[in-house]
């Protein structure tokens, strides 16, 4: 974000996918033995196409991918999300964000994001918000 | 499964500070979708230093596809 946020704002898309690896690797880390994550034979056998996308690691890119658009100045104040659907791995997404509201607050600027994860068909897995503070001298008019 | 997650970063832990993680059921409701009947559980955890301050608050839902017994309706 080089220039202050503005109230309707569309931030660049960002379009990735989540390998079975990094699933497994993710599970690792956040001590999730569920086997749907890691096992795809087993996801299989649960009705999924290949290794489902953890909930935490949709939270966790939501995240990330905010805090890129807003800088290297910009704090995490909050995150939540809703799981709508499932992604697995392999499965080509779309983090999508707008500013829903910017307010000043005593440490600069505190930005909401209304984010989204989106499939190829146009379908969100995960809909959510993330709350930022920015300083004021890098949003500040 | 996940239903859902919202984190609060109130304030950051400074390193060596001792933290204290309190964790409570806050709901269990009945819900029918389209999958079926299912049990929706609602989870508070709370990080707490020594006097009390908030330090990170986390409140899930969990989505629980097996928890009533054939003939139970939600």
């Amino acid at each position: 974000m080089n220039t202050p946020a503005v109230v309707g704002d569309v931030c660049p898309p960002r379009r990735y996918t989540h390998s079975r690896v990094q699933l497994f690797r993710f599970s690792a880390v956040s001590w999730n033995s569920h086997r749907i994550h890691y096992d795809a034979e087993f996801a299989a056998s649960e009705g999924f196409s290949d290794v489902v996308v953890q909930s935490t690691l949709h939270g966790q890119t939501l995240t990330r991918y905010a805090l890129e658009w807003a800088g290297s100045d910009a704090c995490l104040e909050s995150v939540s999300w809703r799981n709508v659907a499932t992604a697995v791995a392999g499965e080509p997404l779309t983090w999508n964000a707008t500013v829903r509201a910017v307010a000043p607050c005593d440490s600069g600027v505190r930005v909401t994001l209304d984010v989204s994860m989106v499939r190829d068909d146009g379908a969100p897995c995960v809909t959510g918000h993330v709350d930022l503070t920015c300083r004021a001298a890098r949003t500040s008019p | 499964m996940h239903g859902g997650q919202a984190v609060r970063l109130s304030r950051a832990p400074i390193a060596g500070t001792r933290v204290t993680a309190s964790r409570a059921v806050t709901s269990a409701e009945r819900k029918h979708g389209r999958s079926g009947d299912f049990v929706l559980l609602g989870f508070s955890t709370r990080f707490t230093s020594p006097d009390g301050t908030e330090l990170t608050a986390v409140d899930e839902t969990i989505v629980v596809l097996d928890a009533l017994t054939k003939g139970t309706s939600a």
